[in-house]
């Protein structure tokens, strides 16, 4: 079986009552958290579910780690219907939702793994080993008999982490799995997941681009319960290029004008500071057959190009390109 | 770096596939799962220190107000009116008896009912529901280990019962005891199933516990017989578990009833054990369907 995870035209609608004094019913509301939405996430493949709130990333998870029923069609994980067989769904998939709470505070870290391992069928001994060695993975050897409590909060997401692959089931559901911890600790788990997890299906959400650039093989963005787009996030960004965009930095003063009259340049930026240095930023149709002209301009202005880079898109471009608005306003620029 | 090492638990996908699901899952309940999910919440309880105090002090703390209240309304540990309605003059042991059955009921209510709320609000609610067990098993580990903490306040309420007040009972009736208490207590964990279910509806446990427990205590015939009761109200308290188990223990214990006196109580017993698990599984597999329909499984 190579197909992890199906998703067929699921749809949820949540519907919620307000109600006055507890009990009069003063008007009803429904929220259509997915519209139908199809894909699938093949064994060995991290696809990234991308999108602002409310755009059904969380709805989508929960639906598939049997949380949330929907109200139509089909989800499917690892061969078992979501709906109609969610004990074996269970069995068979590791999910993080929640963050660092999800453990029990009161236990070490080997005794959380120790106890979510016999949920999973493994036998004492074989719960034992597979937490030492999760353990050993997540660098937490030393703090594993220290309670929880006193752990930090990067240190209690590995528990957490370790948690959903105690039982080291084939298929992962990762709700922002980074949100919430430091850089040091998120490039961590990302390295983690990168590294040693890429035999395993992964379904993971993310406000993140820069995580989703990162881990993912395909990125599905969603917007308002539909997705919008899908592809690698090479492909994605690819769609965007209506033009590209050039950032030149210059010793001397330039003006912007000449450069306008450059075929295929639609807009120009021109920041100078006090110690004789430019920084030019270019929108051009395209970028490569531009490239001479612009340093010519350059230079004809007396100046100099110290360095020139093409900025690539990013996911959030894409995403306001298919939407008319940002996935986040504050992604983590860490890397 | 640290490099993923060799572990008897099969690593690859198809093999660690087979291996979680090499034993068909439960259906209703799972045992096993119920088993783990009790020893766990016990070695929980164990770190909060307080809860020492509660298992140790508190039960006899609840009976000796009654007590009291008794010995103010009659001068003395016996009353000819009190024995008049109930059958035993001396309302000491009547209260004891009364006072370690309902504990139990207590902890149905109290403990079970509030399971899942407890796991909310120590953040383990949504990794609970993701176990491959059924959601009762959930509960009835926590039933398990109710059990077990409330045997250790009612065994020290009933010996310091037995210390204070000089009490005597019939050592014959421990076998009887056990088994109607027993029954009793399969019951009400049926009656905790359904109470959960409304719970994880209605998400707000305090207001529903209390009122659900304020009714059953004064339905129950704990420190005074049913017969005081208003004519109309009493045929309430003989559909709950605990008038029949109060009434049989009190027989056994107090007035040296044996089995076969009490065989009518451990048939009702049985046949509330039935009609309760049922009822309560039904009622929770349609709350949990429920829930999970609207999307709030996970909040309260």
């Amino acid at each position: 079986m190579n197909l992890g995870i199906k998703v067929h035209k699921l749809t949820k609608t949540y519907k919620s009552t307000k109600r006055k004094y507890g009990v009069i019913r003063v008007s009803r509301r429904e929220t259509k958290a997915l519209k139908g939405i199809d894909f699938t996430v093949k064994r060995g493949e991290i696809v990234g579910l991308l999108g602002p709130n409310g755009a059904g990333k969380t709805t989508t998870i929960k639906i598939l780690s049997t949380l949330v029923l929907p109200d139509s069609g089909e989800a499917i994980v690892n061969g078992y219907n979501v709906v109609s067989q969610p004990t074996e769904a269970r069995a068979t998939i590791g999910v993080i939702t929640g963050g660092e709470r999800s453990i029990y505070h009161k236990l070490s870290g080997r005794e959380n793994l120790i106890f979510f391992g016999r949920l999973y069928r493994l036998t004492r001994n074989e719960a034992k080993e597979r937490a030492d060695e999760l353990l050993g993975i997540m660098g937490l050897q030393e703090k594993a008999d220290i309670k929880v409590e006193d752990y930090s909060s990067g240190m209690r997401m590995k528990i957490v982490f370790a948690r959903s692959l105690i039982h080291d089931p084939p298929t992962l559901l990762y709700d922002e799995p980074t949100l919430g911890l430091d850089p040091g600790f998120a490039r961590e788990i990302r390295q983690l997941i990168r590294d040693k997890l890429h035999e395993k299906c992964i379904l993971l959400t993310t406000h993140y681009m820069n995580e989703a650039d990162f881990l993912c093989d395909r990125i599905e963005l969603l917007h308002e319960g539909q997705i919008v787009a899908s592809g690698t996030p090479t492909e994605l960004k690819r769609q965007t290029r209506a033009f590209d965009v050039l950032t030149l930095q210059i010793k001397g003063v330039v003006h912007a004008e000449p450069f306008k009259g450059i075929p295929g340049v639609s807009e120009v930026t021109v920041t100078s500071d006090a110690s004789d240095a430019s920084a030019v930023r270019v929108h051009v149709q395209n970028g490569a057959a531009a490239l001479r002209r612009l340093l010519d301009t350059v230079e004809s202005q007396g100046g100099k190009v110290l360095r020139f880079a093409f900025d690539e898109p990013t996911l959030d471009d894409v995403f306001i390109q298919k939407t008319g608005r940002r996935i986040a306003n504050g992604d983590s620029t860490e890397h | 770096m640290v490099t993923l090492q060799s572990t008897n638990i099969p690593l690859s996908v198809a093999d660690g596939e087979a291996a979680l699901l090499k034993v068909a899952p439960a259906r209703v309940i799972d045992f096993s799962a119920a088993l783990t999910i009790a020893r766990n919440s016990l070695r929980v309880s164990l770190r909060y220190p307080a809860n020492f105090i509660i298992w140790g002090v508190m039960p006899i703390l609840w009976l000796l107000p009654f007590v009291f209240t008794g010995i103010a309304f009659s001068g003395g540990i016996t009353s000819a009116q009190f024995g008049g309605q109930t059958g035993y003059a001396n309302f000491i042991p009547y209260l004891a008896l009364g006072w370690v059955v309902f504990s139990y009921v207590d902890s149905a209510i109290w403990g079970v009912g509030n399971t899942l709320r407890w796991y909310q609000f120590a953040g383990v609610l949504e990794p609970m529901f993701l176990i491959p067990a059924p959601r009762l098993s959930i509960l009835l580990g926590a039933a398990m280990a109710e059990l077990v903490t409330t045997s250790m306040s009612t065994i020290i309420l009933f010996g310091l019962s037995v210390l204070i007040f000089n009490l005597q009972f019939a050592l014959t009736a421990v076998l009887p005891i056990l088994l109607l208490l027993f029954l009793m207590i399969v019951a009400f964990t049926g009656f905790a199933f359904a109470f959960s279910g409304l719970i994880l509806v209605f998400k707000d446990p305090s207001v529903l516990t209390q009122f659900v427990h304020v009714v059953i205590y004064t339905l129950t015939p704990v420190n005074y017989s049913v017969s005081v009761l208003p004519s109309w109200v009493q045929p309430l308290s003989l559909i709950l578990p605990s008038t029949f188990a109060i009434i049989g223990i009190r027989e056994a214990a107090l007035a040296a009833a044996g089995i076969a006196l009490l065989w009518g109580d451990v048939m009702i017993l049985l046949l509330l054990v039935v009609i309760f698990w049922i009822t309560g599984i039904l009622v929770f597999r349609l709350a949990e369907w429920h829930t999970r329909k609207k999307g709030k499984m996970g909040a309260f």
